[in-house]
């Protein structure tokens, strides 16, 4: 075990270090290729198939950056974070969290705290694509009462309600609407603060534009149907506004 | 090259559902309004990892998918051959995926992918030695214990050799075999591609495989770079590779038959028409026997 398990410490570490250092000691080369450039085909490998994950995964980050700073961004973290994990999925975890510890020193919405925030938007894309949603869940029974809006302002329904997995809340210095509206050409945001719900109904992800009166409530609610809780007590904004959020899967009420 | 009579072959139990195709998610929409009985493949082959701990329309096709027609999951991240402890959370949660969708068979690579918790995600070459070969055999014995089903091992694509490697792989393969009872995948083109990439002869390599271990077989297509192959599964399956395919076949068939097509995934009708060509193929070996 001791000569494989050195063999793959330095084979791992010429990967992750793009180094051909020592192939000739331990890899066959020919008069195609020397050993140092075989190894060179896994160390380019490894990063290629790794900024193709982050390409995937954060497209409108990649367009709006455009593709030379955003290999730099990637292949930074790249280097900085190797995977960890059994699946890709796992790897542009980090990447939100590492532009911002890459950025200069500067104001939460300085231009250049912009990759972060939006990627932070993507990540969240991804997450709520692959998280336990609500199309299993039974429809909600329709309303006996002769005033609904009434009814759920004073909780006269009965009704609570709870936040499902399949949803992500981000207060974010920037508004992303026109961004993310053109992910071809994004334009970029506007330096203001926003509320976003990234939800999924029907399986479809979508992102959408909250007041932070929605947010706040909507973060306040339990993720599991046995700690749901009823709406504020005579909060008619948020009684008007809880049909579309129960369509948009931001919330499932019990009764 | 001898000629096994298939259906005496003994394959582990494990039955011979036919052609299948990788699942991918870019003909999630043609396999969600086709009818299954309109689909024109026997079977599929679905990535373990892409649903490990997703609860995302992924597996909502799996459902409907695997409610038809039989699957086979295929793993990239069991690194069997690493100097790592295996990571049993992660084949609980393969254990846990096959009780719930029972695929045929699970299968995954002979290679490591990682030490030390960095998983580089590509499948990386094993030095060939009695060493390694006792620490494999080790571990697909736990895996497969683990389990409660044999592994199947998939035969890598390789661009490098060690110099400390004295075995060939095929034998290597053969030997894992015997000791283990594991089956074997026999991905024809990665013979094709390590074959190109180290000068060796691809015909020797099926001829040396244990027949009886080969449960199913890889087709795909690679990029030629020049001085080498890469296996990028993103064209069709090239002139080269029939042959090879015949010749598995003629040893080994009948036995499942995959195409992976993983990068520029073309519409689902260009995988029905490779495996038309591969349905060619064995019906050309049956018409030589016949009048042989």
């Amino acid at each position: 075990m001791a000569g494989l398990a050195a063999l793959q410490d330095w084979m791992q570490a010429s990967i992750l270090g793009a180094s051909g250092a020592g192939a000739r000691a331990h890899v066959l080369g020919d008069n195609r290729l020397t050993a140092e450039d075989r190894i060179h085909i896994y160390a380019s490998s490894y990063r290629q198939r790794l900024l193709e994950c982050l390409r995937g995964e954060f497209p409108v980050l990649a367009a709006l950056a455009g593709e030379t700073a955003f290999d730099l961004f990637a292949h930074g973290y790249i280097a900085a974070h190797p995977s960890r994990s059994y699946t890709l999925y796992e790897f542009g975890a980090g990447f939100a969290g590492y532009l911002d510890g890459a950025r200069p020193p500067g104001e939460a919405d300085a231009p250049a705290a912009i990759p972060a925030a939006l990627a932070r938007v993507e990540r969240a894309r991804s997450e709520v694509f692959r998280a336990k949603g609500i199309e299993g869940e039974p429809l909600p029974p329709s309303d006996a009462h002769a005033d609904p809006l009434i009814a759920a302002m004073f909780g006269l329904d009965g009704r609570r309600y709870w936040r499902p997995d399949s949803v992500r809340l981000l207060a974010l210095p920037f508004d992303f609407s026109a961004t993310l509206a053109d992910r071809e050409n994004p334009p970029l945001p506007l330096a203001r603060p926003s509320w976003l719900a990234v939800a999924r109904t029907q399986y479809r992800v979508e992102c959408h534009a909250i007041e932070a009166r929605q947010y706040d409530w909507l973060a306040s609610l339990a993720e599991d149907a046995a700690a749901a809780s009823p709406l504020p007590h005579g909060d008619a904004g948020l009684a008007a506004w809880l049909p579309v959020a129960i369509s948009r899967g931001l919330v499932v009420p019990v009764v | 090259m001898s000629v096994a009579p298939g259906a005496a072959l003994p394959r582990l139990g494990l039955p011979d559902p036919g052609d299948g195709v990788g699942l991918r998610e870019e003909h999630y929409p043609h396999l969600m309004a086709t009818p299954p009985a309109e689909w024109g493949v026997d079977w599929f082959e679905v990535i373990t990892e892409n649903c490990l701990d997703n609860q995302g329309y992924a597996i909502r096709v799996l459902e409907h998918v695997a409610a038809h027609v039989p699957v086979v999951f295929h793993g990239v991240s069991l690194s069997i051959g690493s100097s790592a402890p295996l990571d049993m959370d992660y084949l609980a949660k393969v254990r846990d995926l096959a009780a719930r969708f029972q695929p045929l068979w699970v299968s995954d690579h002979l290679c490591w992918t990682g030490i030390g918790g960095v998983n580089s995600h590509d499948l990386l070459p094993m030095p060939l030695t009695p060493e390694s070969l006792d620490h494999v055999a080790d571990r697909v014995g736990r895996v497969q214990d683990f389990l409660g089903r044999p592994l199947i091992l998939e035969n890598p694509s390789t661009y490098l050799q060690f110099s400390a490697s004295q075995i060939p792989e095929w034998e290597f393969l053969g030997r894992l075999a015997e000791r283990t009872g594991c089956g074997l995948l026999l991905d024809v083109n990665n013979v094709h591609v390590s074959c190109f990439n180290h000068g060796l002869d691809a015909n020797a390599y099926i001829d040396g495989l244990p027949a009886e271990h080969i449960v199913q077989m890889h087709l795909a297509g690679p990029s030629d770079c020049g001085t080498h192959l890469i296996d990028t599964h993103d064209a069709p399956v090239p002139d080269a590779v029939w042959p090879l395919y015949a010749r598995a076949w003629d040893r080994c068939g009948p036995v499942a038959t995959l195409l992976e097509w993983d990068a520029n995934i073309p519409p689902f009708a260009d995988l029905l028409f490779e495996l038309d060509r591969a349905r060619a193929v064995r019906d050309c070996l049956t018409s030589e026997r016949a009048a042989a």
